[in-house]
């Protein structure tokens, strides 16, 4: 997932457009997973306006375009889970429900549970590195730290993960 | 569990998940243009999000580099309005208006409209069928006792019928902008947008509205 980086933002709407198109789905993949009851085109929709009118802000010397927007979508989406927060929790009634699920999709849903539990940073650097798809320097890049530590946050986040799994080695 | 261990179920659930999930159903970006009014940039913003959403959900591939402006019938003239599928894109009705797109809705389901040139309009408010007289006078359509079909809905679907019913009574002003056919009612406004939008369409749209905007 590399972009060859411009200098600046696309100041007109067209090529900021064509700027923007193939981290489209980078985006969709962290909204969705940082704030999955949201809708994640809002959230994409939100952080692709809140991108335009901060375009003037994009620095190509700390991270590709896609490691840029996807720093947004993260913010955004931290937003619509405050937002969701203060609202009553409806019962998705479209949702697999445990007993229904085979074995491996009731694995994967306590893994999702799991990770709802690690902190703000250490969920990021998971959804970013194995559910977005990111290099760790990708990671990096979007988190504003070394690749060494996300590197050590997702250890821990490993290490906590294992903890609330049930499982360890020792 | 060793930490290898959990690092690779961690690669194999997110490759899973990627399988599954998450192609987005926006199709495009149309910058917001600057300085609208709050209610009427919000809408427009969502007019064109809503347009770009449908056409991927439907399957319809925007020109992206498609140039120039899109005609529009001079006031008056009928004749783009008839045997066109107009397909719901936003309400505004009441204070504030309503957002459209509401979460979990059923593109499939879509509200839309089809004129005919012999009076008569049939179509959808998203929940039931309707059809019933619409003759079109001037820059105005007189909706006549529209007939429904019987389907109850819930929550938001039934509350965007409910809006959408209420603005196709008697006289309800039209105009198509940038292929967009806007219908005022005494309650409030609704767009609806033609099949094939392009994105000189959305383009067209985002002028018209910094030209229109409600100050």
């Amino acid at each position: 997932m590399t972009d060859a980086a411009p200098l600046t933002a696309p100041g007109d709407a067209q090529a900021f457009a064509d700027w923007v198109r193939p981290s489209l789905v980078p985006m969709a993949r962290l909204a969705a997973r940082l704030a999955p009851h949201a809708d994640p085109d809002d959230v994409v929709q939100e952080a692709l306006t809140r991108a335009w009118r901060k375009r003037g802000g994009y620095d190509p010397q700390r991270g590709s375009p896609t490691t840029w927007l996807l720093a947004i979508v993260a913010d955004q989406a931290r937003a619509a889970r405050r937002v969701r927060l203060r609202h009553l929790r409806l019962v998705d009634e479209g949702a697999e429900l445990p007993e229904r699920a085979s074995p491996q999709r009731q694995a994967d849903l306590d893994l999702d549970r799991a990770i709802t539990q690690l902190g703000n940073r250490q969920q990021l650097a998971v959804q970013l590195h194995y559910f977005v798809g990111l290099g760790v320097d990708e990671t990096a890049a979007v988190m504003g730290c070394s690749a060494g530590t996300v590197k050590s946050t997702l250890f821990d986040a490993r290490t906590k993960l294992r903890r609330l799994l049930g499982d360890t080695d020792d | 569990m060793t930490d290898q261990q959990m690092h690779e179920r961690l690669e194999a659930a997110g490759a899973r998940w990627r399988e599954q999930k998450a192609t987005p159903l926006i199709a495009d970006f149309a910058p917001p243009p600057r300085q609208l009014p709050s209610v009427r940039a919000h809408r427009v913003t969502w007019l064109v999000t809503a347009a770009a959403v449908i056409a991927a959900a439907v399957g319809i591939t925007i020109p992206l580099l498609s140039g120039g402006g899109t005609a529009q019938p001079p006031a008056g003239d009928s004749s783009g309005l008839y045997g066109v599928r107009w397909t719901w894109s936003s309400s505004e009705v009441g204070v504030g208006g309503s957002r459209p797109l509401p979460p979990n809705f059923d593109l499939a389901r879509a509200p839309f409209l089809r004129f005919e040139p012999g009076g008569r309009v049939v179509g959808s408010d998203g929940c039931n069928s309707v059809s019933g007289p619409a003759r079109v006078e001037g820059d105005a359509i007189i909706f006549g006792q529209l007939y429904r079909s019987y389907e109850i809905c819930h929550g938001a679907l039934w509350k965007q019928a409910g809006e959408i019913n209420g603005v196709l009574r008697g006289r309800v002003t039209w105009r198509i902008v940038c292929n967009v056919l806007m219908l005022q009612g005494h309650t409030g406004e609704l767009d609806y947008d033609a099949p094939h939008r392009t994105r000189a369409d959305m383009e067209c749209l985002t002028r018209w509205s910094n030209k229109h905007a409600v100050k």
